[in-house]
């Protein structure tokens, strides 16, 4: 039976510029083979709006590369407003100025400033983002609060920050007064690549941040979102062995059902390349102003077969086969998967709690007493 | 702006908020978006019938005649829901009388 998919996405995530002025170690998209650098103009980019709001999209999210750097940022904005849609923006802060945050404000439609940083004092956000990053985003948090915008942080977790994560979630939290912040991890991809070690969690750091990101947790019940990294990895670890031990397996469970996104939304690359998401952007199912909206989100064929992943049994895959929490898992990002092993109909090796569990063991530690 | 102290009856000729989004997602479901706030109200394949005939030039009984023609069943209950409905919906500002350009 084919998968019920609604008839067009509700959210878009756009790369409104490959530009960035920040040259961050970790980055996933600088210096990506699969990404391709060219920014659309803003015709094209209104006409694409004007498309959205024909296929009634709800909201759509603008980044980058740094999505400030377009001198027609504002005007983007508008072009969104003025399509009955609400907006959210990831930005390093860097060039956020009054005027800009007053015209966000303005438009009353804007859902979340999203401001990147990576440390409580300029030695640790600047590890690994480059020297004279940490007061602009700081003053950005701070000019967001001013014209009450919601706006949040996300904080990617290094080997460089991890003694500091409480100090950050102290800064955010107690003496900024955010309502919450989210946080993530650096994977391999793009420029994270080429600095290997030095930007990716090791097995021990990678338990030394889950740790500590579990007693923040608790310290701060509800405040801390996560997606993916140490935290999402602690939440869903916990959830999988509770089902392990009690004998009950998670229900929905036990396919590769790890990503919901592709169902509600879908991603368009700087040069107007349709991609499933931002973490696949090699996967290209068209091209805005060449292929209606519609026709791609309903029919494109790699977005289809990355629907269907939902069907496949982790029991298929000899990793998987005597795994114990194998019945609740959910076979985790597709995106990471492609990353770890070239192929989004697998599992992803690098969240797996087996093979986590395996290497904590050869450290002589474990998750659970 | 819509008056939402509007007096709603069968000889009402309501409109439909441009400002709003009514995103179909199948037969049975359709969900009302407005951008302004970011709220969202689901509506059943029935209520999305009566969203699509209020043109600001039908009356509700007019529109309620449609709905007639397009299911079985409808009678004098169906007219008091669609009145009640609309009745919720101006509250919200999501139908009025719009004023002509």
């Amino acid at each position: 039976m084919p998968l019920q998919v609604m008839r067009t996405p509700r959210a878009l995530d756009l790369e409104i510029t490959s530009r960035c002025n920040a040259d961050c170690s970790y980055c996933y998209y600088l210096n990506n083979p699969d990404v391709v650098y060219a920014d659309l103009p803003t015709d094209s980019w209104l006409r694409f709006f004007r498309e959205l709001a024909s296929c009634q999209v709800m909201h759509v999210t603008l980044q980058g590369g740094e999505p400030l750097l377009r001198d027609d940022f504002l005007a983007l904005v508008d072009g969104i407003v003025a399509n009955r849609m609400r907006y959210s923006v990831l930005t390093n802060g860097s060039l956020l100025t009054s005027r800009i945050a007053g015209q966000l404000q303005q438009t009353g439609r804007c859902d979340m400033v999203q401001v990147s940083l990576d440390g409580s004092t300029a030695e640790v956000h600047e590890s690994l983002r480059g020297g004279g990053t940490f007061a602009p985003a700081l003053s950005a948090i701070r000019l967001l609060q001013d014209f009450k915008l919601p706006v949040t942080v996300r904080v990617t977790i290094h080997p460089g920050n991890i003694d500091d994560l409480a100090e950050i979630a102290r800064l955010l939290l107690r003496d900024l007064q955010l309502p919450s912040f989210s946080t993530n991890a650096a994977s391999s991809l793009g420029i994270s690549t080429k600095y290997g070690s030095g930007v990716l969690l090791n097995t021990t750091e990678r338990y030394k941040a889950v740790r500590t990101m579990a007693s923040l947790d608790r310290q701060y019940p509800g405040r801390i979102q996560a997606n993916a990294g140490p935290l999402a990895d602690w939440r869903m670890f916990s959830e999988m062995e509770e089902a392990r031990r009690t004998g009950t397996p998670v229900a929905g469970r036990g396919r590769l059902v790890g990503c919901g996104c592709i169902f509600d939304s879908f991603a368009v690359r700087s040069d107007g390349a349709y991609i499933p998401c931002v973490m696949l952007p090699h996967m290209v199912l068209g091209r805005i102003g060449e292929t209606p909206l519609t026709e791609v989100w309903q029919n494109a064929e790699s977005l289809c077969r990355l629907r269907e992943r939902r069907g496949i049994a982790l029991e298929e895959f000899d990793e998987c086969r005597l795994c114990a929490w194998r019945s609740s898992c959910t076979g985790n990002c597709p995106g990471t998967a492609f990353t770890a092993t070239g192929d989004v109909g697998r599992p992803c090796p690098s969240t797996c709690l087996k093979r986590f569990q395996e290497e904590l063991a050869a450290e002589g530690l474990s998750l659970w007493p | 702006m819509p008056d939402i102290d509007l007096k709603i009856d069968m000889d009402s000729c309501l409109a439909v908020n441009p400002g709003l989004v009514l995103r179909i997602e199948d037969d049975d479901c359709a969900l009302l978006f407005d951008p302004d706030n970011g709220k969202v109200q689901m509506l059943n394949g029935t209520a999305v019938a009566v969203w699509q005939l209020l043109d600001g030039k039908r009356t509700l009984g007019e529109v309620v005649d449609c709905l007639g023609s397009m299911y079985e069943g409808v009678d004098d209950a169906t007219a008091r829901q669609v009145l009640g409905f609309m009745e919720s919906l101006a509250k919200l500002g999501a139908v009025g009388v719009w004023e002509q350009d």
